[in-house]
């Protein structure tokens, strides 16, 4: 997958598997929720690493063995459904969740920022989109006032008011 | 008032920066209109029948001087020198070009202005009641809770993209609460409990539109130093079940009504107990360094003034005792008032301000009000800070500028909505009919005759005129490919809450203000005395008496 | 006279509307947001005058998706409906009179 994480543009090897396609014997595959809680000491017998995508209609308390997961996408159906950051924050901050998170689905340049601040590591851009221009979506703000997952201090308990 | 300090400053120049590259990319075709239109609404900036509209915020509707000055320099350089005073305490101009968007957005920076989030499925501006700080039966200043809830809502990464748009509003008085909280997504209400601590009660899901629901109190005492985390919590709750399959059921007063007051309630605060003990806990530090930008400015030691006799002494100049009557009002400090200045004037859109009048009103917030004015969300103006000894002078001055119109809370005083003539959603044109019904009462003996009674009028269900909560509320639907215009009785915005009743079939242009008339003298005639209002008749009398006027023997 | 209008018949009630003879095909401007009106070569127009009346579906569909590529210059192409009055449309619905004429209101106090 290209994506955006640490502020490169890099292509790794995960691969997102649409329910109903045959799981393949090796390489790093993302599955869908209920097929890893359904699968998931079968899927971690393959040679690969397995993750799991989280629908935005789904739960971050629902996936079992949150710690055996090295990498969680969250899905973004439609830009405008902003369930997924709340699911990121909630993974970081309620469950402790220490792996990859990243953005997968309709992903906007201009939320990449804010989807930052909610612990999201890696950030998979559609096909076609300007992924160098999009690198300076994390620098447009250097002044941010609520606590969240990049730093969990209001402003006023970073810097003297 | 809250003065921005370099983080507050770099945050607003950020933004204007941003939004220069957004619209850069959007011109030369890097992005769609499709990709645009989200970042432009969050930037306040719709498109509307004629042109695009540009909402600026004004945070809980204070203005200074300065402010003033620059609204006035936008409306004349980038638009037709005009600016409108919107029902949440904003200000809105429907010229402005796409090219010259950033510019303003810059121009607006420079006076700790900006249009940050007032559109937009994210949080709105936060209002609250236009007497903040000065009036005589407040609690507490509500002002500093609302800036700390403006910056704990600005940019929240979390609650970009909500279900549907959030706006919530902050009251400091125990009752006549004037910032319409139980029609608010959240409301907010300081007050104290037995042991004499100070906190918030805190009500979810009131709403207009199309389902229009009173809130209810979800917490009756919430400790000060919550008030963010369990904001929080609310939003939390809310981004994730509220309804996203149907725009018309997305807002957070359909999740409380299909989850339940109860259930809702547990799942808040259940949320909130996780992060209650958070770095959300305010400190006392933070409150106390925005509630010393609030503190009362000096005040001189003036003895308290009786304007009736003072109208008096005045040769009896009966516009100027209409104006003290229904326009001043009392001030918590002895030998000051508080000036409503009625934006609502003959022939010209309510709410509507020329670009020399705003110029005018600075210098006059300057030399009568301490350098300040406030947005009403009844659109219009309040001077907080006026000496008594200075009103007759002040009342001169507002004349000579069509500004000192003795209607505050009468009938003419309309809530109206910029309706077909401006706004994409409508359905009908609302602001014709409002200056046809201030024409038809524009006597001010009848008026003041009449009492207080609140017309409020939208031009489709969106009800951004609040016509649901309008004494005498008026519609306009699309009948026939038509306009046509439904009336409502009944409504009431503040602790007395109550959604108004269609009366029956919908009027069109040509008879619709015949009907007011009708309803207003029918109130007339029946009401047990000259003190009760519009209001106390019908509640006492019910539909019939008005119906029946309306809609037999004709 | 009172004008009786039922919700419930609201679909019953936009049949009866005349539902006009032709289409034009519109937009807003990307630089200002004010209407415009396309030409029978493609081009746009401000004036709703010089617009060129359309009565065959398949040819305003066509049109409209045309427009869907012209982002840079307009934006939320659609179609409405009209008659023809002497070669010139005349909208059937108050919004598009209210769009193409202005606001109906004064705009500013007269200084």
């Amino acid at each position: 997958m290209k994506v955006i994480k640490n502020k490169q543009i890099i292509e790794d090897d995960w691969i997102l598997l649409g329910d109903g396609h045959t799981i393949p014997s090796a390489g790093n595959i993302i599955v869908g929720l209920s097929h890893w809680n359904g699968e998931k000491d079968l899927l971690q017998q393959r040679a690969g690493k397995t993750a799991v995508v989280l629908g935005s209609d789904e739960n971050p308390e629902d996936i079992l063995q949150l710690d055996r997961l090295e990498l969680i996408a969250i899905d973004f159906p439609k830009f405008s459904d902003g369930r997924g950051f709340s699911h990121a924050r909630r993974l970081r901050e309620r469950f402790g969740y220490k792996g990859e998170l990243r953005a997968v689905g309709n992903v906007l340049r201009d939320q990449l920022f804010y989807m930052y601040r909610c612990g999201i590591d890696s950030y998979a851009l559609q096909d076609g989109k300007d992924f160098q221009g999009a690198l300076e979506a994390f620098d447009e703000f250097d002044v941010t006032y609520q606590a969240a997952v990049d730093d969990p201090r209001p402003l006023y308990r970073r810097v003297a008011r | 008032m809250y003065q921005y300090d370099i983080h507050d400053q770099r945050i607003v120049e950020q933004r204007a920066k941003q939004f220069r590259g957004q619209v850069e990319r959007r011109l030369s075709g890097e992005i769609t209109e499709s990709e645009f239109k989200p970042l432009r609404l969050q930037n306040g900036l719709y498109m509307q029948l004629h042109a695009y509209m540009l909402r600026v915020a004004v945070p809980y509707g204070l203005l200074n001087s300065a402010q003033i000055r620059m609204l006035a320099h936008i409306a004349r350089t980038y638009d037709k020198g005009y600016a409108h005073l919107t029902t949440r305490q904003n200000v809105q101009y429907n010229w402005p070009t796409l090219e010259d968007v950033p510019k303003i957005l810059s121009d607006l920076a420079s006076v700790q202005m900006q249009a940050i989030q007032t559109s937009g499925n994210c949080i709105r501006n936060t209002t609250s009641d236009p007497f903040a700080g000065v009036a005589p039966d407040e609690l507490e200043d509500p002002r500093p809770y609302c800036e700390l809830i403006r910056q704990w809502s600005t940019f929240h990464p979390e609650f970009a993209f909500l279900p549907r748009k959030f706006k919530i509003a902050v009251t400091g008085t125990p009752d006549h609460d004037r910032a319409a909280i139980r029609y608010h997504d959240i409301g907010v209400r300081i007050v104290q409990n037995e042991q004499g601590e100070k906190g918030f009660q805190i009500w979810v899901g009131g709403g207009l539109g199309r389902t229009p629901f009173i809130a209810s109190v979800v917490r009756e005492f919430l400790p000060y130093e919550h008030l963010l985390s369990y904001l929080e919590a609310i939003l939390r709750v809310y981004n994730l079940h509220g309804r996203r399959d149907n725009k018309y059921r997305a807002r957070i007063k359909i999740l409380v009504s299909e989850h339940g007051v109860e259930r809702f309630t547990r799942e808040v605060e259940d949320e909130w107990a996780l992060m209650k003990d958070s770095a959300l806990k305010l400190t006392r530090e933070e409150i106390q360094r925005i509630a010393e930008q609030f503190t009362p400015p000096a005040y001189e030691a003036l003895e308290p003034l009786d304007l009736k006799l003072q109208a008096q002494t005045l040769g009896g100049d009966r516009a100027y005792a209409r104006w003290i009557t229904n326009n001043v009002q009392k001030h918590k400090q002895p030998g000051y008032s508080i000036v409503v200045l009625s934006i609502k004037q003959k022939d010209i859109p309510p709410g509507d301000l020329s670009d020399t009048q705003m110029d005018a009103i600075a210098d006059i917030a300057d030399k009568f009000s301490l350098g300040h004015a406030v947005v009403t969300h009844s659109q219009n103006l309040v001077l907080p800070d006026v000496r008594s000894q200075d009103l007759p002078e002040l009342f001169k001055i507002l004349s000579s500028l069509d500004l000192a119109t003795p209607n505050f809370g009468l009938l003419t005083d309309i809530i109206c909505c910029p309706g077909l003539d401006f706004c994409d959603l409508a359905n009908a044109r609302s602001i014709p009919i409002a200056l046809k019904i201030s024409k038809k009462f524009d006597d001010i003996d009848y008026l003041s005759d009449i009492g207080p009674l609140s017309i409020k009028m939208s031009g489709c269900i969106n009800a951004c005129g609040h016509h649901h909560i309008g004494n005498i509320g008026i519609l306009g639907i699309d009948k026939h490919g038509q306009e046509a215009y439904q009336l409502m009785l009944g409504g009431q915005d503040s602790d007395d809450a109550s959604i108004g009743k269609i009366i029956g079939p919908a009027f069109d242009e040509t008879t619709v203000v015949g009907a007011v008339e009708t309803i207003v003298k029918q109130y007339l005639s029946i009401r047990v005395s000259d003190d009760e209002t519009f209001l106390q008749c019908y509640r006492r009398v019910g539909m019939a008496p008005f119906k029946e006027a309306l809609y037999e023997g004709h | 006279m009172y004008i009786y209008y039922r919700t419930r018949s609201c679909k019953m009630a936009r049949m009866a509307q005349p539902k006009g003879t032709h289409f034009v095909v519109s937009a807003g401007d990307t630089l200002t947001g004010a209407p415009m009106y396309m030409k029978l070569d493609g081009t746009w127009t401000s004036k709703l005058s010089e617009a060129t009346p359309i009565d065959d579906e398949a040819q305003r569909d066509a049109l409209i998706s045309l427009a869907r590529g012209q982002e840079r210059l307009i934006c939320d192409p659609h179609a409405f409906n009209v008659t023809v009055d002497n070669g010139s449309p005349v909208p059937i619905s108050v919004r598009e009179k209210v769009r193409a004429l202005g606001p109906t209101t004064p705009l500013r106090r007269p200084d």
